[in-house]
């Protein structure tokens, strides 16, 4: 068993990961994206299958040998480094072909790849996504994306209260719609923007680590808990119902996910409702709040050996 | 209606409108984008709106949709103010995927988040694909080297680092040979067993568009990567593509 890790070393889920391999004495080659200069790869599909290898300051390695990936990378051409060079330098061309080169080997290889860049991209468009796991059983909230500020002003007539978001994976903070938005409706006639029904309720983070579930309520007011003051959000271990824990085991399945981070809210009547499930989650915040050890069961999951 | 998705520059995309008039075709750009009419609600085709050239036309009315893009390119956005170009173009081909995904067999292709086109792989996956088809492969190989210490990073192509990518060759030799798949139909002056091939390879990526490519035009030529934006410029693909289109409904 060899496991790769593939990202900033002061990333903390790629910090946690890491050290949990090594207390787990799980051999694991770092791909550092802050030697990006020094990385390189050589990839060979033919009808034997896959063969490659890759070069890091630390040597050279066959990925065949190679069983299972942790991959949580940003784009190598936005590192601060790169970036000030200009898309027509070398290192600018290097950092994209070494990140094409190996986004294409996780497309191919027979290793497990927590996540895989296909099921992992269900997630740049959230309605999809939510498209995708309808299958799970979790309500979902009603959506409407639209150009027109009629449809908007009729679907916040209809449901009361509502939120905006964004429809990508671009980081945006849900915002309840206010009556000051009124008059900047007619501005969505330039972009499709996303509405969403407003869901009373408490908030869930559901980490699914292959076959092992983590689940967290959350308390806070805000509408959006990831920009809460720290002091206005607590956070608890609970065990969810086993429907609802079958329903995010479902739904990480259906999206093709050993690992997933999955957003719930469960209303007063006890209904519950899923919103996205991030195929990258920032695991480590919850595992600071509740002491749930999410990082150790990554590392157990890339150490299982894996069906040839 | 027939409705061409497509960058504002696919000059092709205009002249297939142009030719498909008498079936009411019409090109729809990320211009249309930015007006009043499109419309998704929670994964429904039911209820679905678009906007093309100012007009707005319910999914009901639209027969299907040939897809020219991958994706939203921020360049084309000129009239979004500049820095919020990247921000709108992921906006507008998140909203997609989803609005074409709800018209489902009308779509072609159909569209994966990655790509508004459907399979738009590296030349790895479709070798690996059709290897597990049994179809013979041309080996691709892909090499990155390190950056040569001492190189100054910023400097442009005039240093030495080597980045090969010999399954994207630029210039395709004279002895390859293509085969496009229009749904069950497959063109090209190859042997008819790569027309097979290509038509199982297509079958197994979910594509009802794609332009394969052999090293060479006999039976035993091995397939070397697939593209889902054939080049359309052969009257009888084309002729395909406009019948395949109308049987979509």
């Amino acid at each position: 068993v060899t496991v790769l890790v593939w990202g900033l070393a002061l990333e903390p889920p790629i910090a946690a990961v890491r050290a949990q391999l090594e207390a787990q004495h799980t051999p694991a080659i770092f791909i550092d994206q802050h030697r990006i200069a020094d990385l390189g790869l050589r990839l060979l599909v033919d009808v034997d299958g896959v063969h490659g290898c890759l070069n890091t300051p630390d040597g050279a390695y066959d990925l065949r040998t190679v069983s299972a990936m942790y991959a949580r990378p940003y784009d190598s051409r936005l590192l601060p480094g790169i970036q000030m060079c200009g898309s027509d330098s070398q290192a600018w061309r290097h950092a994209a072909a070494f990140d094409a080169a190996l986004w294409a080997w996780t497309d191919v290889t027979p290793a497990l790849v927590v996540n895989r860049l296909g099921p992992t991209s269900t997630n740049g468009s959230k309605p999809y996504q939510l498209d995708r796991i309808r299958g799970a059983g979790f309500e979902l909230p009603e959506t409407l994306i639209t150009t027109d500020p009629l449809q908007a002003e009729a679907f916040w007539e209809r449901h009361r209260r509502v939120i905006y978001k964004s429809v990508s994976s671009t980081r945006s903070i849900v915002q309840p719609l206010a009556t000051e938005h009124r008059a900047r409706l007619g501005n969505i006639t330039t972009c499709p923007t996303q509405f969403q029904q407003h869901i009373d309720g408490t908030d869930f983070r559901v980490h699914v680590v292959g076959d092992e579930v983590f689940a967290c309520e959350i308390r806070s007011a805000a509408s959006d808990y990831r920009y809460a003051a720290e002091s206005d959000v607590t956070m608890c271990t609970v065990r969810l119902p086993e429907s609802v824990d079958y329903r995010c085991r479902t739904a990480a399945r259906l999206l093709e996910l050993p690992l997933a981070g999955i957003d719930l809210r469960r209303t007063p009547n006890d209904q519950w409702y899923c919103f996205e499930v991030n195929p990258s989650p920032a695991f480590t915040f919850f595992e600071e709040a509740t002491g749930q050890p999410i990082g150790a069961a990554i590392a157990r999951l890339l150490a299982r050996p894996q069906p040839t | 209606v027939l409705l061409i998705l497509a960058s504002p520059g696919d000059v092709a995309a205009h002249a297939l409108a142009a030719a498909w008039s008498s079936y009411r075709a019409a090109v729809v750009t990320w211009s249309d984008l930015s007006c009043a009419g499109w419309r998704y609600a929670s994964s429904s085709a039911d209820g679905a709106s678009c906007s093309v050239g100012g007009r707005v036309v319910p999914a009901a009315d639209i027969e299907a949709i040939l897809t020219r893009a991958a994706t939203v390119d921020p360049a084309d956005l000129v009239e979004i103010a500049e820095h919020d170009r990247d921000y709108v173009a992921a906006e507008m081909h998140a909203f997609l995927v989803a609005w074409l995904s709800a018209l489902g067999g009308r779509v072609v292709n159909r569209p994966t988040p990655r790509s508004l086109l459907g399979p738009l792989w590296p030349a790895e996956v479709w070798v690996h694909l059709a290897a597990s088809l049994s179809i013979p492969v041309k080996p691709t190989h892909r090499q990155v080297d390190p950056l040569p210490a001492g190189v100054d990073p910023s400097a442009g192509d005039s240093g030495s680092a080597r980045l090969v990518d010999l399954a994207r060759e630029p210039h395709v030799p004279e002895s390859w040979s293509a085969v496009t798949v229009v749904g069950e139909r497959a063109f090209g002056d190859g042997h008819v067993t790569l027309k097979h091939n290509a038509l199982a390879l297509a079958h197994a990526a979910g594509a009802d568009l794609l332009e394969v490519t052999f090293d060479g035009r006999d039976a035993a030529a091995r397939l070397v990567s697939a593209d889902p934006k054939p080049t359309l410029e052969d009257e009888a693909v084309v002729v395909a593509v406009r019948r395949y289109l109308c049987a979509r409904r």
